[in-house]
């Protein structure tokens, strides 16, 4: 700012407003070089799809990282061109340090909590999560490879899978055969499925996004690193009775496949108008002392909506080992013909 | 009365000066005074009596007509800005209106250390308009703003800073050539003209920071302009070349006060 020669503090102007002295702006002109720091706003929840259709969800961003015909980027869109014949090793190879760079240039280090939806099926989502920065509070959603993918893809999403593990990661999976079979109806927006039904599914966990953070972080301190989920979107108590029914309704469609003794954890989100609170409360109780007794973690998390349905999300906590080991068999075989597909390929 | 007359201040013009019957400018209303109109430099004074006995004249405003100014006649008064002159005769309105009309007959030789200094100031703060800019954008869409100055991003830290530490290099490099050229132009210009031309840069400047902040009512930029004769309004200084055009506008007032 400008100097009163009588030492009075400034402001705009020619004379000091204390004394009338003119003011010198002399030594004032070096500020100009100096321009007002300005806060960007990244926003409370990034969304990135890998290799998965772009998801409509009203949040502060949602950007995907694909392949296709060329090149592009956008602050939306991170696309790498196809490389013939070319496996994750080869997108890993030719992508990894463009792919870290866009990153932080759209800032997703910058949000407060992030979700990456990934096909673990596709080549690019091994380059997706090696370029990921370490971050906290981000999660994945993993759609897996099962027993009816070919073994390149069972390959390269257990080498996805094992990537997100072991760089710390709270991993949500669904299978292939249960994100094909995933259908909602609801009256004002008719059936969705596919990537439509993704976005309807995630739609209330954006908007809980902290709750879904607080609690897959709460199982990794317990060494929980792998999920599975069961949800009902759009419920109402025409279609399932009482909330006990919505559960037990739950525990026959879950996104992935498991065994009884590999659950650790389960947790209930649900999302109701708030006379129903206390007995989804009750019911889910009831549920994990019926399904889940030796869960090292029950959670229940309650958001008040003024719809009259519900959506009502279960998240189990799992052993790692279960799930990698259904895809091993595609793996092996892989690995058995081309060595460097190995997992000891991503750095 | 119309009588023509030389202005002790500034010795280069013809002027013509009218007694007012009365005048309005931002507002406020001056029951008498006088108005100078320098045709040949498109300058028009604003001065009125002071003083106990009003022996003394004060200069109320004085500002220089851009090229495309809108100068009306309605009657005895002249409107032109913010300022309504009300003549003895609308013969005496058209008369003075008039003179704004044709095309300057006589260029005022202006020193070149002063075009010098003012064309410094008009790039450094186009490239400084240039980084607001891109920081107004960068607070409203910083995906977009980052992406399109990745080029700046060539090392390892947060592209965010980087991009600060680029322009802040521009324009650390451009304030340097600025300040060399206001240096040299003071040994022509004297100290006082000097510093009004720093004084008003550093405005300039600080009318461009008050665009980031985006909940600014430029008050106090608006009261410092006022300082140097310039009325502008909010819409005017949110808009793109801002710097430039009020640098123009100051022009005159940065001239008469020059010392040569």
């Amino acid at each position: 700012m400008p100097l009163c020669p009588n030492g009075h503090n400034q402001r705009l102007g020619l004379k000091c407003q204390v004394c009338g002295s003119p003011l010198s702006y002399r030594e004032a002109l070096s500020d100009l070089k100096v321009l007002p720091k300005v806060k960007p706003d990244f926003g409370k929840t990034s969304i990135l799809t890998v290799g998965y259709p772009r998801l409509s969800l009203s949040t502060d961003y949602v950007g995907e990282v694909l392949s296709g015909q060329i090149d592009v980027r956008t602050p939306t869109t991170f696309q790498a061109a196809s490389i013939r014949g070319g496996s994750w090793l080869d997108f890993y190879n030719k992508y990894l340090g463009e792919l870290q760079r866009w990153l932080k240039i759209v800032g997703f280090d910058k949000a407060s909590d992030r979700i990456m939806v990934v096909n673990t099926k596709d080549p690019v989502s091994v380059l997706a999560l090696a370029a990921l920065p370490k971050l906290e509070h981000t999660a994945v959603l993993a759609l897996t490879a099962d027993q009816d993918s070919t073994p390149i893809e069972q390959n390269t999403s257990y080498v996805a899978l094992s990537l997100a593990l072991k760089r710390g990661l709270p991993v949500v999976a669904f299978s292939e055969s249960f994100e094909k079979e995933m259908i909602y109806f609801t009256e004002d927006r008719g059936f969705a499925t596919g990537p439509f039904a993704m976005s309807r599914l995630l739609e209330p966990l954006v908007g809980a996004a902290d709750d879904l953070m607080d609690l897959l972080e709460r199982d990794l301190k317990l060494g929980v690193k792998l999920h599975c989920i069961s949800a009902i979107v759009a419920g109402s108590k025409a279609v399932y009775g009482n909330a006990a029914n919505a559960f037990t309704a739950q525990s026959y469609n879950m996104s992935v496949g498991t065994k009884p003794d590999e659950y650790r954890t389960v947790h209930c989100l649900a999302f109701s108008n708030g006379e129903n609170q206390g007995e989804f409360e009750k019911s889910f109780g009831a549920y994990r002392s019926r399904k889940f007794k030796g869960a090292l973690n029950a959670e229940f998390r309650f958001r008040q909506v003024s719809s009259p349905l519900y959506d009502v999300m279960t998240i189990y906590g799992l052993k790692s080992e279960g799930l990698l080991e259904g895809l091993a068999d595609g793996y092996n075989a892989i690995v058995g013909s081309v060595p460097e597909l190995n997992v000891d390929g991503v750095r | 009365m119309a009588s023509p007359s030389k202005d002790p201040h500034v010795s280069h013009a013809e002027l013509k000066i009218y007694k007012l019957v009365s005048a309005t400018y931002l507002g406020k209303f001056y029951p008498e005074g006088l108005l100078l109109v320098d045709a040949s430099r498109r300058e028009i004074e604003l001065r009125e009596w002071v003083g106990k006995k009003k022996r003394e004249q004060a200069v109320v405003a004085r500002f220089r007509l851009e090229p495309h100014a809108v100068v009306l006649v309605e009657g005895a008064t002249v409107k032109v800005h913010d300022l309504a002159v009300t003549l003895e005769s609308s013969s005496v309105a058209n008369e003075a209106a008039s003179l704004f009309n044709d095309e300057p007959t006589k260029e005022v030789e202006e020193p070149k250390p002063l075009q010098d200094a003012v064309s410094a100031a008009v790039e450094f703060l186009k490239e400084r308009e240039e980084a607001v800019g891109f920081f107004h954008e960068l607070a409203a869409n910083p995906r977009a703003a980052l992406l399109g100055a990745e080029s700046m991003w060539t090392d390892q830290s947060d592209p965010l800073d980087a991009v600060y530490a680029g322009y802040s290099g521009e324009l650390a490099e451009s304030l340097g050539k600025l300040k060399s050229s206001l240096a040299d132009s003071e040994r022509t210009l004297g100290p006082g003209a000097s510093e009004r031309l720093y004084a008003f840069i550093y405005t300039l400047g600080a009318i461009q920071n008050a665009m980031l902040a985006s909940d600014s009512t430029y008050t106090q930029e608006i009261a410092a302009l006022k300082e140097f004769g310039i009325s502008a309004t909010v819409q005017e200084l949110r808009a793109p070349g801002c710097a430039e055009r009020l640098m123009e506008r100051a022009h005159s007032a940065l001239l008469a006060s020059a010392n040569v």
